[in-house]
């Protein structure tokens, strides 16, 4: 299987995951800035563990194409991630750190860990059945990156257009829909200026996990490719102690 | 035969007992929000067929076959956080030209008929079996484990302690080596490593009275550390192989010392990466210091590549520059014996690998590229075609053609008659297909 791949395949379901597990309780501020602040905030926590299934689709018409992978995963402050695969068997024990911009690869079978080079943000995110690109797996928060707006305001939701700050960012605006109890993302919307509204992020079947409320299935789709990638969070664990080992480059693989 | 019941046994033992523990891993998956199962025990593996036909001789009648089937059962023990076991076994079944001990018989190296000669069809072995620990900044694996040292794809000059299997056409594992290795890092920043093994690089079945003196003892220590963008690590090498081919190369052991560098990163959207090590001048006891003589560049290996991705295209090029100081530029002084012996793989100083993978069709991946000898200009070109047709099964076709002017490297014809033996051919046209289940 493509090392490549695999490591795309990974970084995206953590990010989806890191975006969906969320803290309890919220405020219902009603200025833009502070509803961005509390979802923010909600995404941070000094250490996690998670265990997930992420499931793509090349097709997203044809529900019987699709590739499985099984995957345990921690991650401590902002910089920090380290996953191993668990399914499909035929790369079970491969073993990915990313820290910061870098990435290793532990390959099992030759015993060989490997510093894999660093992709443009722009870059197309290969394998996984989508165009992802490593800006939905980056970290950074909204306010950081986008200017909001306020859309519109119900009994339930509210609904934000995020112009971005840089000229050359990768999208050039989001519109995100958050859950007002929650102060909980339930959908994002990506454009770029060449294809429009192409991608759609949609959160659902939020249960609390490891004492936060989170949404345990996460789906992806590419308009323009008609594809998607599913992540179904098993179980997951947050502000626990991690062994620092996993987040070391020449001993994660131990 | 008895040896090959039992081990039939074995494996259908373990398919059992893995049939059953996927069973129970379904189930749990399906009850939703429930954690993936904690494999403290895990049993997994792959098995190959592969199927080839040295196309150079078709439609004649002396056109040959060679066979595949290879079994790697793997397991793993993990009683406690820090604590595991691993373990892999094989079972690799050859026939025909895929065979070495036919290629041999070929050549008249090697009689069958001979009731002391080593022509098995097939082998059982226990490739790694090792323990890890790790405690605070301390890790120590011991065992037969895998030391896979350097950054490069190809070629890795810092990794001495077991011969690599190039080209293979189904095993990629590094060879599990009898050694501790313990690793001690303090910080992100700064890694320390080091080796001991048991064992010579040759890993030879049998063993010889001298395998247990202190001066054939193989030892690796590597410092690593993080500079910018890259990984950059030195490290000092003692090799140890144990050489000897039967009836013409009487064995003995050549000892080396290695000074080397490693460096991996990234310069734009490049991965970058080189790999060298130095022989140190050491008289022929592999002992002494021994100057005279010395060339910096016939006592330098150096392994040097990139790779990239076309972006939007899921196009990916890999290529990669060797140096082999040791080698010759001189194609008459190949020596067929170091290739057949497994002393030396290669014989010419300067090689390049170059690779083109692309994927289409969501599970499709398009791979050609080759090895070339600068030197001789001779080339192995290999081209494949791998499908993903399930997570656990992946389908190939491919084909590999060396080609040279006659007495090349990768032409693979050698002439032994001056040592009273036929003709050798090393290298074959192969068109394969294969089939890999992985459970």
């Amino acid at each position: 299987m493509n090392a490549k791949k695999v490591i795309v395949s990974v970084l995206l379901s953590a990010a989806l995951c890191a975006l969906a597990a969320f803290g309890q309780g919220a405020a219902a501020p009603e200025d833009v800035l502070s509803i961005v602040r509390a979802i923010d905030a909600k995404q941070r926590s000094a250490t996690s563990r998670q265990d997930m299934v992420m499931t793509t689709y090349p097709d997203m018409g044809d529900e019987g194409n699709k590739r499985e992978f099984a995957i345990r995963s921690y991650s401590k402050g902002e910089d920090d991630s380290y996953m191993e695969f668990l399914e499909p068997r035929s790369i079970k024990g491969l073993r990915i750190l990313g820290k910061g911009d870098d990435n290793w690869v532990f390959f099992p079978s030759t015993g060989r860990t490997r510093k894999i080079a660093g992709t443009s943000k722009k870059d197309s995110v290969q394998g996984v059945g989508g165009d992802f690109s490593y800006e939905d797996v980056g970290g950074g928060s909204f306010e950081s990156k986008y200017d909001f707006r306020l859309l519109k305001s119900d009994s339930g939701s509210w609904t934000l257009e995020g112009v971005a700050k840089k000229k050359d960012a990768v999208y050039s605006k989001i519109v995100l829909t958050a859950d007002k109890a929650k102060s909980l993302p339930t959908r994002i919307e990506f454009y770029t200026e060449e294809d429009g509204y192409f991608k759609d992020l949609v959160m659902t079947d939020f249960k609390v996990m490891g004492g936060r409320d989170a949404a345990t299935r996460m789906t992806m789709v590419n308009l323009k490719k008609k594809s998607k990638t599913v992540v179904v969070v098993k179980a997951a664990e947050y502000d626990i102690q991690i062994d620092e080992r996993y987040f070391n480059p020449s001993r994660f693989d131990k | 035969m008895k040896k090959i019941l039992i081990a039939a046994a074995a494996l259908a033992a373990l398919f059992l007992a893995l049939s059953t523990l996927k069973a129970q891993e379904s189930s749990e998956a399906e009850e939703g929000g429930a954690p993936l199962a904690d494999e403290r025990m895990s049993v997994y593996g792959y098995g190959v067929s592969f199927a080839s036909v040295d196309f150079r001789e078709l439609p004649s009648e002396e056109a040959e076959l060679g066979g595949i089937a290879y079994i790697r059962v793997k397991g793993d023990f993990k009683p406690q956080e820090g604590l595991s076991f691993h373990v892999e076994a094989s079972y690799d079944a050859r026939t025909g030209y895929q065979n070495s001990f036919v290629t041999l018989a070929d050549a008249g190296l090697l009689d069958p008929a001979d009731a002391d000669a080593h022509t098995f069809m097939s082998s059982i072995e226990v490739d790694q079996a090792y323990g890890s620990a790790v405690a605070g900044d301390f890790s120590l694996q011991a065992g037969k484990l895998p030391i896979g040292w350097g950054s490069a794809y190809v070629f890795n000059p810092t990794q001495r302690a077991s011969r690599p299997a190039l080209l293979d056409p189904v095993v990629d594992e590094t060879p599990g080596t009898l050694a501790i290795l313990p690793t001690w890092s303090p910080a992100d920043a700064f890694r320390l490593s080091a080796y001991v093994a048991f064992q010579d690089r040759s890993h030879r079945e049998t063993v010889a009275a001298d395998d247990g003196a202190i001066e054939n003892m193989p030892f690796g220590v590597k410092a690593q550390t993080t500079i910018g963008n890259f990984d950059v690590a030195a490290c000092f090498i003692k090799e140890v192989d144990y050489v000897e081919l039967a009836g013409l190369m009487p064995g003995s052991y050549e000892r080396s010392l290695f000074a080397g560098l490693d460096a991996a990163g990234a310069i734009w959207d490049f991965g970058v990466y080189a790999e060298a090590v130095l022989m140190l001048p050491m008289g022929d006891d592999g002992l002494s210091w021994d100057p005279d003589g010395f060339d910096f560049l016939d006592a330098l290996e150096v392994a040097a590549g990139f790779d990239y991705s076309f972006s939007g295209l899921e196009l990916e090029l890999r290529a990669e520059y060797y140096h082999q100081g040791s080698g010759t530029s001189d194609k008459a002084l190949y020596s067929p014996l170091d290739l057949l012996s497994g002393r030396k793989l290669l014989q010419a100083e300067d090689y390049v690998f170059a690779r083109l993978e692309k994927t289409f069709a969501d599970y499709f991946t398009l791979s050609a590229g080759g090895l070339v000898n600068i030197n001789d200009a001779s080339v192995v070109a290999m081209a494949e075609l791998q499908y993903e047709a399930m997570d656990n099964l992946e389908l190939k076709a491919g084909a590999t053609v060396p080609w040279g002017p006659m007495g090349s490297e990768f032409e693979g014809r050698y002439d032994l008659s001056a040592l009273g033996l036929g003709e050798v051919d090393v290298m074959r046209s192969s068109i394969y297909a294969s089939c890999k289940v992985s459970f």
